[in-house]
């Protein structure tokens, strides 16, 4: 069939036949129309099957034109798993199968067929981990047998993507008969409706079924409901959208191909529709084997024709009115077997040479009698699933119930509602009305009345659902999951191997665990297993539901193409200097300046150590503490002792955690009796501000807590020539060493500019550290560069100043420390005041103390000649035990040393004891631990 | 008239007021303030002052205002100022799609019938903490506070999100 050949409107409804559109798909060219799907345009040429099965790779095409199985996923460029069902043709688009090794039509793995009897259910689990070794070499092959698809990692990013809050009343999900009634019910109450549908075109069941009871009536009926809704200024419509989870508090999360949207609704009524149970008999997979609503699909929205011979196989009225469109649209039907009339033995659709198509159906009656009739399609009506999925994202629950041989929504969310065939409602009148109910029900509940919630029954609803629609063969192929292809012999197997639950069933098989997540096979594999066991229907629960609903594009996922970022007062600066600039968490600080990073860092370390330079160091977390309990507050927070701290003094700050770990440190700045300001380290900040604000909630105390992070820009002058340059600046501040001695704070102004300035020795060198309002930063940056041309000063990156840090000895808390770390370990006693009452952490570090320790924080060197240095995290044995490992690690030009810090087993910790540090070569070096630190012991340098 | 504007008003003099004896800053620039918190309160010069907790206010100041004696206030723990124009950077989305230009990165109802006029929200916008007032004029209008150091990546994310809505952005912006 070509585009030419599609029935006569009003066959077709959805597309648009003066607007034909070439595509592509297995490297072959087609034609089809606006309006279109993929799949709805392959199929009008003729093209059945679109994927291999994943497992035996037998030929499928879309068994529901719904996109509710998996065998119509296809390949977009770098998109994978892209359901050919719902994604819209364009002009261009060029689209492969999946899981196929040769062709399309001739795949060679598709003889594993013969291999079938070797791989039955679980046979992974119980093969090929015997010899010892075995699975090295049979790993690589499944996993390049396993996934569907491919993603090309090294893509760059897709197309535009972003997500969206919404807010609304009441959210109906579905726009079919019940959920258009629920929408104009809520909305002609007064409610701020939002309406989402999967389908491009509002409607629903509307646009293709046939409604038999309720003859000509569809049509009209439907532009009825479309005026109401787009009429009513209170619905809003998003039309091509999925609802893919439904969580607490009704929060609903639902997706386009490019955006997320959240929606937060006072009420959701849930009028998802219900999905058409396949039948399971021999072959039921092949081409041209599909459900009685996909080929009404086909014709009614598409405008094509599902084949010219069918037989029909039904339990209920739905399939009737399928036979009837099909005589309607031209198709010969040859047979209809009517489950309901004494039933059948046996059934079996007959393929074509080569599995590609169904060239007739086999079937034997309940007398004995067989039959086989020739045919190019089989269609199937036995029942339906409601679509209920959503509603147990957030609790509810779906029971199998005996009555109507189905499972039924039970324990639906608090705020939420459900309407229509979701429960278990076909006629239309009862259709409409329940969801006219469950609008109604919406608004009185949002406005805070008690409303009844009208009960309505469909008393047909009962004979919908064959009671157990499954046909086993002899000759097997009854397929009850297309996903996994799993047959009635897999799952009475798993339930042979004793796995009998049903969550056991479905994890042993992987019946349900595909893409479509059991929407076309969950009922079925239930009630195979379910009877396998001998026990009853009733009662079993559908395994779990987890969001997403309908799997979402990562892009979606992710959503703008923008990641937030921290950026310091200097940072221009810095992109015109030709920094080279490293992530230290959202901040983004500049590295080292130039190209050429080892020569660089060098440099860098080299003007600290012998002239001056100038680091950007507003990262560092910055915290006022104002109020009469400061120095208390300290006292409790850190381990340190702060309440007799000088004004115009700094002091090292600790922070431990409740376990005695290391959790921060930073310096205290004592700027008034009752005024303290606090740095943090860079990653640290808001842990540190959050903690304090939770414990100061806790301790009641009088003090008042300010996060000035961003606010105060800082820098550190470092270096012997550092006092030279800052005091060629027009200042109130004296810096000379009598002064504004080592560990002094002092407030004043440079250039006018308002500075906290701190005497600091973390690089081990003359240092002030300015903190300025970060509006004038750079107006002090730039002061300080043109003060020193004379010393030459640098600017110096991060890599240096960890450098720096090391040769001094100083731990940075992340770095050299873990989540475990206590004082003890780290030779960090020094800064914990034992005699304090009570400090964060205390009693841990108490009982720490009166244990031996397990490890040790050293100092090591490593000869120069080693031909490389290990990397950090590099292992530290002691004989084959792993005793430690390195945290820095760098060589020391000035020092010319490899010098570095290493968790070592506590005998090793003595000066002179001689460690083992594994590369990551696998090379085994041997280092010697040193008294810390590696530069200047006396501190005369930081002192100057 | 243009739909909605996005202006980077980081130029204008701003205010934090911390402490719990916020009535002696209040009372000394002859403003008035509710109790209520999450509320912004205009004032006679025209500047707007927003209630974010019972210790902390936030001052904006109108176009050519300056903190000029603002500060002039005991420096205790009981009331004392902080410089915001430091702390942080300020934006204004204007115009009568803004509420759902910045659902895009928002999280909070900002219609104007969940979010009132002077309604202040410390909540997210596109994942950084942020305070949000609502000041009305002839049109629906949004001050936006957020950190500094997130400045540039505010002002693209607003930009991205206003895309779709036409937003107008000064040259230079």
């Amino acid at each position: 069939m070509s585009t030419a050949d599609r029935l006569p409107p009003p066959w077709g409804q959805l597309i648009d036949r003066d607007r034909a559109l070439e595509f592509e798909f297995d490297g072959r060219r087609y034609s089809g129309y606006a309006g279109d799907t993929l799949s709805s345009a392959l199929a009008a040429n003729s093209r059945w099957i679109m994927s291999r099965s994943f497992k035996y790779h037998r030929p499928r095409g879309s068994a529901s034109f719904a996109g509710w199985d998996a065998n119509s996923y296809v390949q977009v460029g770098g998109e994978p798993n892209v359901p050919g069902d719902l994604l819209p043709l364009e002009a261009g688009l060029a689209a492969t199968p999946q899981n196929v090794l040769g062709s399309l039509d001739r795949d060679f793995a598709s003889a594993t067929r013969f291999l079938k009897r070797f791989l039955p259910v679980g046979f992974y689990y119980r093969a090929f981990f015997r010899p010892r070794g075995a699975w090295k070499w049979w790993e690589p092959l499944f996993r390049s047998a396993a996934g569907l698809g491919r993603i090309d990692t090294a893509a760059p990013r897709r197309g535009y993507f972003d997500k969206q809050h919404l807010f609304t009343d009441v959210a109906v999900v579905g726009a079919g008969p019940a959920g258009l009634s629920a929408a104009i019910a809520a909305a002609e109450g007064g409610a701020d409706v939002l309406l989402a549908e999967e389908s491009p075109v509002l409607g629903g069941s509307l646009n293709y079924a046939r409604f038999g009871r309720t003859p000509g009536r569809v049509a009209g009926l439907r532009d009825e409901l479309l005026a109401r809704v787009t009429g009513n200024a209170n619905v809003r419509v998003l039309a091509g959208t999925t609802c893919s989870g439904w969580f607490a508090d009704n929060w609903l999360s639902l997706h386009t191909r490019a955006r997320l949207y959240k929606v937060r609704a006072g009420r959701v009524v849930l009028a998802a529709g219900s999905v058409e149970q396949p039948a399971v008999f021999g072959n039921n997979d092949i081409p041209g084997v599909m459900t009685g609503s996909a080929a009404q699909r086909l014709m009614r929205l598409y405008g094509v024709r599902p084949g010219n011979r069918a037989a029909v196989v039904t339990s209920n009225e739905d399939g009737e009115d399928v036979a009837k469109d099909l005589i309607d649209a031209g198709v010969d039907v040859v047979a209809v077997f009517d489950l309901r009339a004494g039933g059948l033995r046996r059934l079996k659709a007959l393929p074509e040479s080569g599995g590609r198509h169904v060239k007739g159906i086999a079937v034997t009656h309940a007398d004995g009698r067989p039959e086989t009739v020739g045919c190019d399609l089989i269609v199937t009506s036995v029942g339906y699933a409601p679509l209920g999925q959503l509603a147990c994202h957030d609790g509810g629950r779906l029971e199998y119930d005996n009555g109507i041989h189905a499972f039924r929504i039970g324990n639906c969310p608090s705020g939420g509602d459900t309407a229509g065939s979701v429960n278990h409602i076909y006629e239309l009148d009862a259709v409409l009305s329940d969801g006219a109910a469950a609008g109604d029900y919406a608004v009185g509940a949002l406005n805070g009345r008690n409303p009844v919630r009208m009960k309505v029954e469909d008393p047909m609803a009962g004979s919908a659902n064959h009671p157990y629609p499954i046909y086993p063969h002899p000759d097997g192929n009854e397929y009850v999951d297309f996903d996994e292809d799993q047959t009635i012999a897999d799952l009475i197997n798993a339930v042979g191997d004793g796995f009998g639950h049903p969550e056991l069933a479905k994890r042993y098989s992987t019946a349900a665990m595909g893409p479509s997540q059991g929407r076309m096979s969950a009922t079925n594999a239930m009630r195979i297993v379910s009877r396998a066991n001998g026990g009853n229907n009733a009662g079993q629960r559908i395994t779990t539901q987890r969001p997403p609903f309908r799997p979402a594009p990562m892009g979606v996922l992710a959503g703008r193409g923008i990641e937030p970022e921290r950026l310091t007062a200097m940072h221009d600066w810095h992109a015109v200097h030709d920094a080279a600039f490293a992530p230290a968490g959202l901040w983004r600080r500049p590295a080292y300046y130039g190209p050429g990073r080892e020569q660089c860092v060098r440099r860098e370390v080299a003007a600290i150590r012998r002239r001056v330079g100038l680091i950007d160091v507003s990262t560092l977390g910055g915290l006022e503490i104002r109020g009469p309990d400061a120095a208390e507050f300290l006292e409790r927070f850190y381990t340190f002792a702060y309440r007799k701290q000088p004004l115009g003094r700094t002091r090292y700050v600790l922070m431990t955690g409740d376990t005695g770990a290391i959790i921060d440190d930073g310096v205290a700045a004592r700027l008034g009796d009752e005024h303290f300001y606090v740095t943090t380290t860079t990653a640290g900040s808001d842990t540190v501000y959050r903690t304090m604000l939770r414990r100061n909630a806790q301790w009641r105390l009088r003090v008042d807590i300010a996060n000035v992070t961003s606010g105060l820009a800082a820098m550190n002058i470092a270096g012997p020539l550092a006092r030279a340059v800052i005091s060629r600046l027009d200042a109130d501040i004296d810096f000379s060493k009598e002064a504004f001695p080592y560990l002094g704070v002092r407030r004043g102004r440079i250039m006018d500019i308002p500075v906290l300035a701190m005497r600091v020795g973390f690089v081990g060198e003359l240092s002030y550290e300015l903190h300025a309002p970060a509006s004038r930063a750079l107006e002090l940056w730039e002061a300080l560069l043109r003060a020193g041309r004379e010393q030459d000063v640098h600017a110096v990156g991060v890599e240096a100043q960890r450098v720096l840090r090391l040769e001094k000895g100083h731990i940075i808390v992340g770095q050299d420390t873990d989540g475990l770390t206590h004082p003890g370990e780290a030779d960090m006693s020094w800064a914990v005041a034992r005699r304090k009452p009570y400090f964060v952490g205390r009693a841990a570090i108490a009982c720490f103390g009166g244990q031996p320790l397990l490890r040790r924080l050293v100092g090591f060197e490593l000869p120069v000649d080693i031909g490389g240095l290990p990397d950090e995290c590099n292992l530290v044995l002691r004989g084959e035990t792993i005793a430690g490992r390195v945290t820095s690690i760098a060589h020391s030009a000035e020092l010319e040393k490899n010098i570095g810090l290493a968790y070592v087993h506590p005998d090793d910790a003595a000066p002179g004891s001689t460690i083992v540090i594994k590369r990551s070569d696998g090379a085994r070096l041997k280092g010697a631990v040193v008294t810390l630190p590696f530069l200047d012991p006396s501190g005369a340098r930081q002192e100057l | 008239m243009t739909r909605l504007t996005l202006q980077d008003l980081d130029g204008r003099a701003r205010l934090g007021v911390r402490g719990t004896d916020l009535g002696r800053w209040v009372n000394a620039n002859g403003y008035t303030v509710g109790d209520a918190p999450n509320r912004g309160y205009p004032q006679s010069d025209k500047s707007l002052l927003a209630r974010l907790s019972a210790c902390e206010l936030v001052w904006l100041g109108k176009a050519n205002q300056s903190i000029g004696e603002r500060t002039r206030v005991a420096e205790d723990y009981r009331c004392y100022t902080v410089l915001r124009r430091d702390t942080h950077a300020w934006f204004r989305v204007a115009g009568a799609e803004a509420p759902r230009m910045l659902a895009g990165i928002c999280g909070v109802d900002l219609s104007a019938s969940a979010f009132a006029n002077h309604a202040v929200a410390q909540t997210l916008l596109a994942g950084v903490s942020a305070i949000v007032i609502r000041d009305d004029g002839r049109q629906p209008s949004f001050h936006l506070l957020a950190d500094r150091s997130y400045a540039r990546y505010l002002n693209a994310a607003l930009i991205d999100a206003g895309g779709e809505f036409g937003l107008s952005v000064p040259a230079g912006q």
